[in-house]
């Protein structure tokens, strides 16, 4: 069961200091139990905790996906031109899987899928024994929708996150065969149109 | 690029002031009272990135929040908006002035937005359950047209797997009873193409033919996941949906099935009714109780999964659908024969016939992980098959495929979750440590932490010296095992498995060089054969490789490893062992691939070890003091190794003594005060020297100490190194060096000179001081005022402190 879907921002792997890695998009499918928190604002600390767990979640796959670039000896150069609308490939780009122990920072233990595309990375947060070949057909597959429907590598325009949402809703959290099957169902198809499994996306 | 882009527009959005915010707020009512359309999107998509721009919470107004509320609900709202809302109201979640309530939702699609709001706010109020029922609720509900039940799947497998067995027990059965039919019953006809969209597909009379399977062939059996089509009809996505919760359906929607995926608890298998089982099938079960007919619905849908996995798939994503199927069926079967152990022998049957093709395939390595687990842990009866699917993977799989990313974490959590399956009498598992360490060597980032945990296990007393020689080399290996794919693919322009602007040329040559081709062999072999090399030859040799990423990544994890691995090592230890270890140790420090920061790093690790040992077994400095004195009597090697060193002189001190080991003699004694002699002569002589780098006062005062040490226990030694200490505390101040005023290195090497001096003035206290006994050590010893330690500790420190106090400030 997925727990979590994040977009967040990956600098060059070779570059030391050029900002933060930032999340670009979240979305947590169901919290954890809140602790029983009597202080007065406990919503907005708990709020607070899993906004850092989605950071601190980023910043382990962006580290990830640096030094896995940098060790395969990729450099920042070796990027083609940013201005095609879609990367080359994304069988190619670089992925990998991490776990994260009980309580770091997740309750649950954990397991991390993600992938890098270009300046983007994308990374799935499941439960510690999820069927990972599903998954990371599953993440490969958003990313694509999300490149096809959004045109993230064009200028950023205010909504892109909320493009994000539209393209996710269909592909809800469990349904990762649905969403398999469902993308099937359009390659299969002989019209360019998609079908009514993912609403126009206007973002 | 978006990055860059995004960065800085979320600044702009969180400097927004709570005033501005609260007008924004006002105008989204007028829009969404007013008039539901493009400018309300464009308003609340601005909302939604304002809220989630910053993880500190904002204040919306709260009629703003009660109409996004109602929006959700709105029957007549786009669904658009309705996205928006709910994305928005998720972005402020967990919040207090949420009213938000589902126990009158009719529409499962308002059901499954408000659920994804409601499940974002922690189950503070008792949310997660009254979503369950109500999603239920509405699949009692039978709207069997639209896309009712498929919205809610998700939502009902969201809830039980947060919170399990909640779900009453009848409307548990109900679903058990849809599940069976949406998996078993679907329709096996392709659907109609949806006429609304575009003018050219419209006009389509053709009638729609049978669903056919991944090979083009028409379906010989029911519909899965598995089966194809040009179009799905609803009832075809119902079955794949209810596939999709399957499994966590199985493991949390019944009261006794509450345990985690993984726990291996017999306890609650249920056998009653096995015999009835074994020879009933879904189709025939309509008697049996609502989840037993789920189950074996379930296994038939595995089975013919399973038969779907072996066809050629026409298309690459179908393979990939494939083998992602055959996982999921692997992982049901699982389940479903702990719940029901009856299915055991019809599910070997199927996987067994399975094997021998997918062991072929290496495109099929991450589906025998699986499968290698569930044979682990139904134990006897897959006993043979088991053994063989280990041996595979622990030789071929992890020689020929440790690259792939994902293999090598799926491996490494495959073994962490087997680790107690694997059989100690076969040590499949134990002895394959060198195949393992292919992955972290390749791996490391991403590993390091699984083997944390897996070394431990890993760790047999056979085997620890070629396992501490393994660790020691690990950088090594990443570099031999880069060489290797270099030269099994040359075409690696496709991939480039290095860094390009290497060219590591002579490596290469080395690699196919005849008289190193014994050590690549060694270093790259899959399994532990006892007998250790020594592979300094190599470590030259692959030199130019040492600056690389993946080795100098590797090279940073070693440490941690070395210190798991002596954890684990000391508690199997012999004597013998420990003496073994120590020694390699001692030659090693000098003997590792010189990767950037890797020695010192290392020789930390290495000088708490040794002291480790040695207190663990202090008899090791009488067994090995030939090898100590061997290191000690070069004063070249202090510099390249001075953690090493300064251990070694530290536990020569400590542990040379008649009360530690009783055959220790006087000529031993002062064997090693001449060598330490003779050192420290050396070692202060240089210090006057203008021309080379002082030695760190650290090395002489650990010197100074251990020679007193050795005279407290030899008394005729105490007039030599009185001399020598009277010599010290005149040490002349050493050169000057830059702005620096005074020299505190000679200080604290006079002040140490001076307290060594003050107890050897009484052999007695000096002998208590420097031997106190392996019973100083016991904390009663300290906690016990009545005992002699403390007083004697009191005076001690007085009369060292006395003339200390007296030296030159």
């Amino acid at each position: 069961m997925v727990h979590a879907f994040l977009i967040y921002t990956l600098r060059a792997p070779h570059a030391e200091d050029t900002g933060f890695c930032r999340v670009l998009y979240s979305c947590v499918f169901g919290a954890e139990k809140s602790p029983d928190d009597p202080r007065p604002h406990g919503a907005e600390r708990d709020r607070l905790l899993r906004k850092e767990q989605i950071l601190a979640v980023a910043r382990q796959a962006e580290s990830m996906c640096r030094l896995q670039q940098q060790a395969s000896g990729h450099s920042s150069v070796d990027l083609p031109p940013q201005s095609s609308d879609e990367p080359a490939s994304l069988h190619e780009a670089p992925h990998g899987a991490f776990r994260l122990a009980a309580g770091d920072p997740f309750q649950e233990p954990r397991t991390v899928v993600w992938l890098g595309v270009l300046s983007l990375g994308f990374a799935l947060v499941l439960d510690a024994h999820e069927n990972l070949l599903l998954a990371e057909g599953t993440l490969r597959l958003l990313a694509r929708f999300l490149f096809d429907h959004l045109r993230l590598l064009a200028p950023v325009r205010p909504g892109s996150g909320e493009g994000a949402q539209c393209c996710l809703a269909p592909l809800t959290p469990s349904s990762g065969w649905g969403c398999l099957r469902g993308h099937r169902g359009h390659l299969v198809s002989a019209q360019p149109a998609p079908s009514s499994d993912v609403p126009p996306c206007t973002g | 690029a978006l990055s860059a882009g995004s960065a800085c527009l979320i600044p702009r959005f969180r400097e927004i002031q709570d005033e501005e915010l609260s007008r924004f707020c006002s105008r989204v009512v007028k829009l969404l009272q007013k008039d539901p359309g493009a400018e309300a999107v464009d308003a609340l998509r601005r909302l939604f990135l304002i809220v989630s721009a910053t993880k500190y919470g904002r204040k919306l107004e709260k009629p703003c929040v009660d109409l996004l509320q109602a929006t959700i609900c709105s029957p007549a709202c786009p669904e658009q908006l309705q996205l928006l809302c709910a994305a928005i109201l998720r972005e402020m979640a967990p919040s207090e002035g949420l009213n938000l309530s589902c126990d009158h939702i009719q529409k499962s699609r308002t059901l499954s937005l408000a659920a994804s709001v409601l499940l974002a706010q922690g189950d503070r109020q008792d949310e997660v359950r009254s979503v369950g029922q109500r999603a239920l609720h509405l699949l009692e509900a039978r709207q069997t047209e639209g896309p009712g039940p498929r919205a809610l799947l998700p939502v009902v497998s969201k809830v039980v797997s947060l919170a399990p067995g909640t779900l009453p027990e009848a409307q548990a059965d109900m679903l058990h009873r849809r599940l069976v039919d949406w998996l078993r019953y679907a329709s096996v006809q392709q659907g109609v193409a949806q006429p609304s969209r575009g003018f050219f597909s419209a006009p389509r009379t053709r009638q729609p033919g049978p669903v056919t399977e991944v090979d083009g062939a028409v379906a010989t059996d029911f519909f899965t996941v598995l089966s194809t089509g040009q179009h799905f009809t609803e009832d075809q996505r119902l079955n794949v949906h209810a596939f999709s919760m399957l499994r966590t359906w199985l493991l949390f929607s019944g009261p006794a099935s509450r345990d985690a995926s993984d726990a291996d608890d017999r306890s609650e298998l249920e056998g009653s009714t096995l015999s009835v089982l074994s020879a009933t099938s879904a189709t025939a079960s309509h008697l049996l109780p609502p989840q037993q007919q789920l189950r074996a619905g379930a296994f038939e849908y595995c089975q013919r999964l399973l038969e779907q996995s072996t066809r050629r798939a026409l298309r690459k994503g179908d393979s990939d659908l494939q083998k992602a199927c055959l996982v999921e069926a692997v992982l049901l079967l699982d389940v479903l024969c702990r719940q029901e152990p009856s299915f055991l022998y019809r599910a070997l049957s199927c996987l067994k016939a399975l094997l021998g093709r997918l062991c072929g395939d290496p495109a099929q390595a991450r589906t025998l992980l699986p499968i290698a687990r569930y044979l682990l842990r139904h134990g006897e009866a897959a006993a043979v098959d088991s053994e063989a699917v280990c041996q595979h993977l622990f030789t071929s799989v992890l020689a020929d495929l440790f690259p792939n990313p994902m293999l090598a974490f799926e491996f490494a959590q495959f073994c962490r979750d087997s680790l107690h399956l694997f059989n100690p009498d076969q040590g499949t598992f134990k002895l394959s440590f060198p195949n393992l360490f292919k992955l972290l060597a390749w791996h490391s980032p991403a590993l390091t932490s699984e083997f944390v945990v897996l070394l431990p296990a890993l760790v047999d007393a056979s085997t620890a010296v070629e396992m501490l020689h393994t660790l020691l080399d690990l950088p090594c290996l990443t570099a031999a095992l880069g060489l290797q794919l270099s030269r099994s693919s040359p075409t690696a322009s496709e991939r480039p498995l290095w860094d390009v602007s290497l060219r590591p040329t002579s490596c290469l040559e080395g690699f196919r060089d005849p008289e190193f081709q014994g050590l690549f062999q060694y270093l790259l072999r899959s399994k532990a054969g006892g007998a250790t090399k020594r592979l300094a030859p190599l470590h030259h040799l692959l030199q130019p490789m040492a600056s690389c990423a993946r080795v100098v990544q590797c090279a940073q994890a070693v440490p941690t490893l070395l210190q798991v691995f002596f954890a684990a090592v000391t508690q199997v230890a012999s004597g013998d062992l420990s003496a073994q270890l120590a020694l390699v140790l001692l030659e090693r420090s000098n003997s590792l691939f010189q990767v950037p920061q890797y020695e010192a790093q290392v020789h930390r690790v290495m000088s708490s070890q040794l002291l480790a040992l040695c207190r663990l077994r202090p008899a090791l400095v009488v067994e090995l003091a030939r090898d100590l004195l061997e290191f000690v009597g070069t004063v070249s090697g202090i510099r390249s190794r001075e953690s090493m060193f300064t251990a070694v002189v530290w536990a020569i001190g400590e542990y040379l003594a008649v009360s530690y080991d009783r055959r220790c003699t006087v000529e031993q004694v002062n064997r090693f005060f001449e060598a330490l002699e003779a050192l420290l002569f050396e070692v202060t002589q240089s210090r006057r020297s203008a021309t080379l780098p002082p030695y760190p006062p650290q090395v002489v005062t650990v010197l100074m100490t251990t020679l007193t040490k050795l005279a407290s226990r030899s008394q005729d030694l105490i007039p030599r190194v009185s001399l020598l200490l009277s010599k010290l505390r005149a040490l002349p101040q050493g050169p000057a060096m830059g702005s620096v005023p005074r020299d505190e290195d000679t200080d604290a090497i006079r002040m140490r000179a001076t307290e060594l001096t003050n107890l050897l003035k009484m052999p007695s206290v000096a002998q208590f001081v420097f031997t106190p006994g392996m019973e100083a050590s016991t904390p009663r010893f300290h906690r016990d005022a009545n005992t002699a330690l403390p007083l004697a500790l009191h005076t001690v420190s007085r009369l060292v402190d006395r003339e200390a106090g007296l030296l030159p400030a």
